[in-house]
């Protein structure tokens, strides 16, 4: 069978495959809109008076990794130049001048923080050059490539740093760097810092006979219920701007209690039917979380909600001004008054079918 | 390919560029509510099918199309799956995949197992009695499955630390109300210019009369809005009072430049259309007008797009590779699904067999290259300290067998 050459396009599909991140970065660009794509070289309108190398070799984590393409514009009528894909979000792409007079030129630079975690990158960028030609518009896609390989003197475990906690819990998460060469001792390392406030790093162990190895634990309080994200640093003597070395952290803090089900929803038939329903409350694993009243978040005329021994009951009152649909979010307090969880209400009156 | 090496590569890109993220806080309050009250109502169910959802485990089955290119002529069954998920961080897939090979004329069957929490994943390649120990990749989120049907896991900006869907259209420039039509009867919401890099229209209806339970969720790609993926709950069961999938259907638009191709694919695909149009090969239960509807409306109208010069269509491959899970559309049954007070996690580390050789692919001071299943299980318990693990007698509910 005949090898199909495919250009698999959207960075939103769900793979499934083996594959070193250089596949995935050539696998990844998404197909410009319509024409067929040419080499920078073999362009109609615009030629190239002179390139960096398409493969700038090795850069350091952090890095940036660029190259500058010079155009000329060979045609004899002004060139508009816009960017149509890249390969990723990561790559800052500019032309000096989007629309380029005949003769004139215009330079593209290409260029990304380096990144560890491929042998090789290889990264694409598609523009379009559209001119004019007596009434009607010309259009042709031109493509450049960037490659680079990562350099970095040491690697660190977990490179995601994850922390799932319920509100106002103490987290934490221990990280290991090590260097590459076993007998590379680490660098000097001044601060490690966390941008989340409240939180802090301390080093865990100093072992003399491992001297390529460092383990690290960041802790703090987890705030809010949501998702919050901040960087793990660590600085360099002598260098207080840039980190040698950083991580994410990402928190995402959880009500103590969980609903079943998630929320509370009516189909009354009309604006003079009640109805009640009931959410059962789910204490997480390790939590002692005993609820103790439920309130609604903003009140509300039509919907109320009262705690029994099996969890909270939602009423929907009736009541001939009832609008046909509605919303409101109820809220369960502990002895003390602080959130054990906020679930959704929810009412539409339809006279829509089940649909099967 | 064998499950011990797969990787879902679709993360890494997405992974890299949250590496390179700054702060970022979302919380559940700041948040301003739609003025049209329909709206409003929409989103409260879709905040109500996320919390249900937030802890599941249940088993699947899911059938890929037929297609000229591989020899299958009808749909035949792609992968049996169990999952479970907890929204603690911890989640675990027990996979059976079937991979034909119409070169060597060969069906092959694999089977996974994989364990992951926080920073890690485990995964044990069954067939080849060894396991391995990597950073977590958010395969757990991958492939054609029920949990994302619920709206869960959409969040392609953060594939490992997803916002809830409610969240991503909350950040929309403008939510609009759309009303059901004959050919489905859900109301939805359209969100439009939602500031993501890979989505940027979201439009997702829900099923007020099956406890408000999200039913569609179609979402579209910023640089040319072109939908991209399109999940449907085509049937719907009651658990113990609370209306879960019985059968959905995933669309990932895999999209061939028509130029690119050396010959005439786009007919081919047309003649893949016709076939899987017929149904044939699905389990009953599939095999409704709904299920039809959407096949034609989500493939057979995206087979080709003349403007664009593109090709889709069933049976396309999300990338090279004879796995069964890289085909689109899937449809799937739901087989059993039960809520979760407590992750699982020690329930099912108690299946695997013991003296099970792994390799770390962390290549660290803390896990060494060759160890046991037992070093690498341990590291999932660690992690989910925070999340005792429990038995299943923890379950909510009897759950649908």
């Amino acid at each position: 069978m005949k090898k199909r050459r495919l250009v698999i396009a959207g960075l939103s599909l769900q793979l499934g495959v083996m594959g070193s991140a250089r596949a995935l970065a050539q696998a990844q660009n998404e197909p410009p809109k319509g024409g067929e794509v040419q080499p920078a070289s073999e362009l109609q309108s615009l030629a190239v008076v002179s390139a960096g190398p398409e493969s700038v070799g090795v850069v350091k984590q952090g890095q940036v990794a660029s190259r500058t393409i010079l155009f000329r514009n060979k045609s004899l009528v002004p060139v508009a130049i816009e960017i149509v894909s890249k390969s990723c979000s990561c790559l800052d792409t500019t032309f000096s001048r989007p629309f380029v007079m005949p003769g004139e030129t215009t330079s593209l630079t290409v260029g990304t923080a380096a990144l560890p975690g491929a042998d090789q990158w290889l990264h694409q960028v598609t523009f379009r050059c559209v001119w004019s030609e007596g009434e009607s518009s010309k259009s042709e896609l031109g493509r450049v490539f960037l490659s680079y390989t990562c350099a970095i003197p040491f690697v660190l475990v977990p490179e995601h740093a994850v922390v799932t906690k319920t509100v106002g819990d103490m987290g934490a998460v221990e990280f290991d760097i090590y260097m590459l060469g076993s007998l590379d001792p680490l660098p000097e390392i001044a601060d490690v810092t966390c941008t989340i406030e409240g939180w802090k790093v301390r080093r865990l162990d100093r072992d003399p006979m491992n001297p390529n190895h460092a383990r690290f634990r960041a802790e703090g309080r987890v705030g809010s219920v949501g998702y919050q994200e901040g960087t793990i640093q660590w600085m360099a003597p002598g260098n207080e701007s840039q980190p040698m070395l950083k991580t994410p952290l990402h928190i995402t803090s959880l009500w103590p209690l969980r609903s079943m089900p998630g929320g509370a929803v009516f189909v009354p038939h009309g604006p003079d039917e009640s109805m009640t329903k009931a959410v059962r409350l789910i204490e997480r694993a390790g939590v002692t979380a005993k609820a103790w009243s439920v309130s609604l978040v903003e009140e509300s005329e039509w919907v109320s909600a009262s705690l029994d021994a099996e969890g909270v009951k939602v009423t929907l009152r009736a009541g001939e001004k009832r609008p046909d649909f509605g919303s409101a979010r109820a809220r369960v307090l502990d002895a003390d008054g602080k959130a054990l969880l906020e679930f959704p209400i929810a009412w539409w009156t339809a006279a829509t079918s089940p649909p099967r | 390919m064998t499950p011990f090496h797969r990787e879902a590569v679709w993360i890494l890109v997405p992974v890299a560029m949250q590496m390179m993220g700054a702060e970022t806080v979302r919380g559940q309050g700041a948040r301003t509510e739609p003025d049209d009250v329909r709206v409003r109502s929409i989103m409260a169910m879709i905040a109500s099918t996320e919390q249900t959802f937030a802890a599941v485990e249940w088993s699947q089955t899911a059938y890929v199309p037929p297609t000229a290119t591989y020899q299958r002529k009808e749909w035949v069954l792609g992968t049996q799956q169990d999952r479970y998920v907890s929204d603690g961080g911890t989640w675990g897939i027990r996979e059976v995949g079937h991979y034909w090979d119409p070169e060597d004329k060969v069906d092959t069957i694999q089977s996974g197992f994989y364990l992951g929490a926080a920073g890690f994943r485990v995964t044990y390649g069954v067939a080849e009695k060894r396991g391995m120990l990597t950073t977590l990749d958010g395969y757990h989120a991958s492939g054609a499955n029920m949990w994302r049907a619920m709206g869960q896991s959409l969040d392609l900006d953060h594939p490992l630390y997803p916002q809830s869907l409610s969240s991503l259209l909350y950040q929309a420039k403008r939510l609009e109300y759309i009303e059901p039509t004959p050919d489905y009867p859900w109301p939805g919401v359209r969100a439009f210019g939602i500031s993501q890099k890979f989505m940027a229209d979201a439009e997702v209806y829900v099923d007020p009369s099956h406890g408000g339970i999200i039913r569609r969720v179609r979402d579209r790609r910023p640089h040319d809005q072109v939908f991209v993926r399109d999940l449907i709950v085509l049937d719907v069961q009651n658990l113990d009072g609370i209306w879960v999938p019985r059968t959905f259907g995933t669309l990932l638009r895999a999209v061939y430049p028509v130029d690119d191709l050396e010959h005439p694919f786009s007919e081919q695909i047309a003649k893949d259309v016709e076939t899987a149009m017929t149904m044939k090969g699905l389990p009953q239960e599939c095999q409704s007008d709904l299920t039809l509807r959407w096949l034609r409306e989500s493939v057979a109208s995206q087979v080709v797009d003349k403007e664009r010069r593109h090709v889709s269509g069933p049976g396309t491959a999300l990338a090279k590779g004879k796995d069964a899970s890289l085909f689109t559309p899937q449809i799937g049954v739901v087989t059993s699904i039960r809520f979760l007070d407590r992750a699982p996690t020690e329930a099912w580390i108690a299946e695997l067999p013991e003296d099970f050789p792994f390799a770390s692919a962390l290549d660290d001071t803390r896990h060494s290259a060759q160890e046991t299943a037992e070093a690498a299980t341990k590291i999932i318990i660690d992690s989910t300290a925070d999340w005792l693990p429990a038995s299943h007698d923890n379950a909510h509910g009897g759950g649908i067998q």
